[in-house]
């Protein structure tokens, strides 16, 4: 009788079982299929992001059309307080830009004069970031701009403060995944401004949370001394900022350990510039380590 | 299929959740992982094959968003919801602490398979952030049992006041 009457639940259990056996081997397989092939990003995988950055997009214009409403019709107190304050720093600007300029012409001259390569602005296109990675563990973002745009895999993602990161896998047709250079599986050949020390900037999970390897010990470095990408890493355009160097210790074996804080606040990214023509690399390059490879591609 | 919309729209929501608004609102990455919440509570009133479905397809649109690999987040989900379903048919798990404990437990189930995937994929992992998952199984146990109780007692709770209400309103007309 007993038996009878625990047959469906025993039934119930088992097929169960067999359901959980069949997922668990499902995602086996599909974790072991991307870790050991070479190629991109699977069919699966680009599918599901496509559709679900579609979402992303429209929760993004919807939760960015509630706070701008508030930003822009009720917040407004003292708005006209904050324009008078930036006209002023504006005109400020305005002026130092000037005498800026006529720095340029003169060193343009001098580059003329000493005959050295020019290097030009990079070509860009505008991103509107609009959701984060869903996993503490990465450092990603998403942006509005996919391979119909004609953003590419390791296209340079800059803000107006410094460099952001690379788009990684294959773009979907109106969406792409940045990996930024905090990422710990993100790096970018690197050099120090004031003594020209090249090495390569790493992300990390510490804090500050860049570290760059393979600074010689005999290399003079100083605290506040400001990162540029070297542009030898075939991705990133030569001489934009990274960060500041905040840490620098004597490393046990021929490196220096080095924690820099980068430029870009990742927090608050709002609007992002891919760079849509490869970088030049430097005639005058010199072997430098290469960054590590992200996790797609092992 | 109702439940399954529901289910499917709750997911989709907690995704949103997660990485657009979280990001928008508060600049960074929210601390609990609203997801892993969606796929316990699921468990926990549907049984274990409705937990496994669910966290695998959560863990997957998680992962695809993410810049892991496919099916890491997935697979921890996936256990996470069948053990909930096999703990919610085996106890009795209606009162607060026991749907906290749940929860805890749940994500640090979680936790310890996704770490350890990565430990097996990547050469050097993701490290051990135990303080990280700790803050997170706290929150999402928070966010997890005000919420199912929230499920479970809150169409009561909505009846009883419109009720008050419209008796409310026929004393004063009297």
């Amino acid at each position: 009788m007993l038996s009878d009457d625990r047959g469906p639940v025993l039934e119930f259990q088992r097929r169960s079982g067999y359901l959980l056996v069949a997922a668990l081997l499902g995602h086996l397989l599909l974790i072991s299929a991307q870790v050991s092939t070479q190629s991109g990003v699977s069919v699966l995988e680009s599918a599901l992001f496509g559709s679900l950055a579609r979402l992303q997009s429209a929760s993004a214009s919807m939760s960015q059309g509630v706070s701008g409403t508030w930003d822009h019709y009720i917040a407004l107190r003292g708005a006209s307080l904050r324009a008078d304050a930036l006209q002023r720093e504006l005109d400020q600007s305005r002026i130092e830009l000037q005498h800026a300029r006529a720095q340029a012409r003169r060193t343009e001259q001098l580059e003329l004069i000493l005959q050295m390569q020019r290097s030009h602005l990079p070509r860009t296109m505008a991103a509107r970031v609009i959701a984060a990675d869903p996993t503490a563990a990465f450092r990603t973002v998403t942006i509005d701009r996919g391979s119909a745009d004609g953003v590419r895999r390791d296209m340079a993602v800059l803000s107006p403060l410094g460099i952001v990161g690379r788009v990684i896998d294959e773009p979907a047709a109106h969406a792409a995944k940045v990996q930024l250079i905090i990422d710990r599986n993100a790096g970018a050949g690197a050099v120090i401004d004031r003594t020209t020390s090249g090495g390569v900037v790493m992300g990390s999970d510490g804090d500050p949370a860049l570290r760059m390897e393979y600074v010689s010990n005999l290399s003079e470095v100083t605290l506040g001394d400001l990162v540029m990408t070297s542009g030898l890493d075939g991705i990133y355009p030569r001489g934009y900022v990274i960060g500041r160097i905040e840490r620098a210790e004597r490393g046990s074996g021929l490196y220096r350990e080095i924690r820099i804080r980068p430029r870009v606040d990742f927090s608050s990214l709002d609007t992002v510039l891919l760079v849509t023509e490869p970088p030049e690399v430097p005639a005058e390059a010199a072997p430098t380590p290469a960054p590590p490879r992200p996790p797609d591609t092992p | 299929m109702i439940r399954l919309l529901i289910v499917a729209a709750t997911v989709v929501a907690a995704l949103m959740l997660q990485t657009v608004v979280g990001y928008q609102l508060f600049g960074r990455l929210i601390a609990m992982d609203l997801v892993l919440v969606v796929v316990v509570a699921t468990a926990m009133f549907y049984g274990p094959t409705a937990g496994l479905l669910t966290g695998t397809l959560a863990g997957l649109g998680q992962d695809s968003l993410s810049g892991g690999v496919l099916g890491v987040a997935g697979l921890a989900k996936t256990l996470a919801g069948f053990v909930t379903g096999v703990i919610a048919t085996q106890f009795i798990v209606s009162s607060v602490i026991p749907r906290g404990v749940v929860f805890f437990a749940m994500t640090w189930l979680h936790g310890v398979c996704f770490l350890g995937l990565y430990a097996m994929i990547e050469r050097h992992g993701i490290g051990r952030p135990w303080r990280q998952l700790l803050i997170q199984s706290l929150l999402n146990a928070a966010v997890g049992v005000v919420s199912t109780r929230l499920i479970e007692h809150g169409p009561e709770w909505w009846r009883r006041r419109q009720y008050t209400r419209r008796a409310d309103g026929r004393r004063r007309a009297r």
